[in-house]
């Protein structure tokens, strides 16, 4: 979705050819499955809703936040490959914000691998354990689906800077600045992962205040 | 380029005081886990403090050497020039309850799968041994 961002890396439509003849890094991963390498920067200045409103950029209001670490317990019993931190964080933001998966408008998830989006839909509800691939294959999280995801190509397609990449196009999306690919903003779920999916936090954005 | 130059040879691991034990019981065929003395949990990787209980309480104890593939991937990416690729990592998840990031031994990579048993099958250096696992 990388191509209606200007400053996204990469800006070629995909076909499914060129994802499959693109080369493997680890078996199941291809290259295009893969995050990108990026030099960048990027800053979010954070206030009291009173301060943002004075301020001259449109403000972004916080909704909900949560967070899950379920560690990496190399244990018989733990499926935290399957099963990962924000099963638990979707619980807080969720009734943070009194919000569900079915209220979002658009998502802004960490993607540093293909596999990493599809976990995170299950863990959030969006679909049941196991069923992210059926669940994404019309096409929904594409520009004009259901559910807009990653709307300025995200880790995979638009620049890698950690768990900034979902929040820098979540604060431009909830400030309705999206230009050509800006989506549906109201609800904003956006989400991060540290280690090997061992950590996770979300927050839920929105250009209103409640 | 000559066609002497010897190939790179791979990295190896070398002991510290936290996993003498375990590369000693490696160099004799005994795989060896660090088991807490507080709360009786396996630590693998050997670390000084329990990640259940913080205890730096410590034993060893000899595991069997038997598990199941919980998981594996097979690289094609080749990061360090002694090691020729395609070749699989995979984690083993031990008889005992612990998982151990390890290669599988004497089988296509194509032919392993997921929850297929596996036995120890040392893999012999000068001055280390190493545990990788065969199909059992």
């Amino acid at each position: 979705m990388g191509g209606e961002e200007p400053r996204a890396q990469m800006r070629e439509p995909m076909t499914m050819e060129m994802y499959h003849a693109s080369r493997w890094i680890v078996e199941p991963l291809h290259l295009l499955d893969c995050c990108l390498v990026s030099n960048g920067a990027v800053a979010v200045i954070v206030s009291s809703a009173e301060r943002a409103g004075d301020m001259k950029a449109p403000p972004v209001y916080v909704l909900g936040m949560g967070q899950g670490h379920p560690g990496d317990p190399l244990r018989a019993g733990s499926d935290w490959e399957t099963e990962t931190g924000a099963k638990i964080a979707a619980r807080t933001v969720f009734s943070m914000a009194g919000l569900g998966p079915s209220d979002m408008t658009q998502l802004q998830l960490y993607d540093c691998y293909t596999y990493t989006v599809l976990v995170t839909l299950e863990d959030y509800g969006f679909c049941a354990k196991g069923e992210g691939g059926p669940f994404v294959a019309d096409g929904k999280l594409g520009p004009g689906g259901s559910l807009p995801t990653n709307t300025g190509g995200g880790e995979l397609s638009g620049y890698y800077m950690w768990g900034m990449t979902p929040l820098s196009e979540a604060v431009i999306q909830g400030r309705g600045q999206g230009g050509e690919r800006q989506q549906p903003n109201d609800y904003i779920l956006c989400t991060g992962n540290g280690g090997i999916l061992n950590y996770h936090g979300a927050l839920i954005l929105s250009p209103n205040r409640s | 380029m000559s066609d002497t130059t010897p190939a790179p040879s791979r990295p190896l691991p070398q002991a510290d005081e936290i996993s003498q034990e375990f590369f000693d019981g490696a160099m004799e065929g005994r795989l060896m886990l660090m088991k807490c003395g507080g709360c009786g949990a396996l630590r693998l990787p050997s670390r000084r403090h329990c990640d259940v209980c913080l205890s730096d309480q410590t034993e060893w104890v000899q595991a069997s050497g038997r598990g199941v593939v919980r998981s594996f991937g097979i690289m094609h990416q080749r990061y360090h020039p002694g090691f020729q690729t395609p070749y699989n990592v995979a984690f083993v998840e031990l008889d005992e309850g612990v998982r151990l990031p390890t290669n599988i031994t004497g089988i296509a990579n194509e032919a392993i799968r997921v929850g297929m048993p596996v036995v120890v099958d040392w893999d012999r250096y000068e001055d280390v041994a190493l545990p990788k696992f065969r199909p059992a």
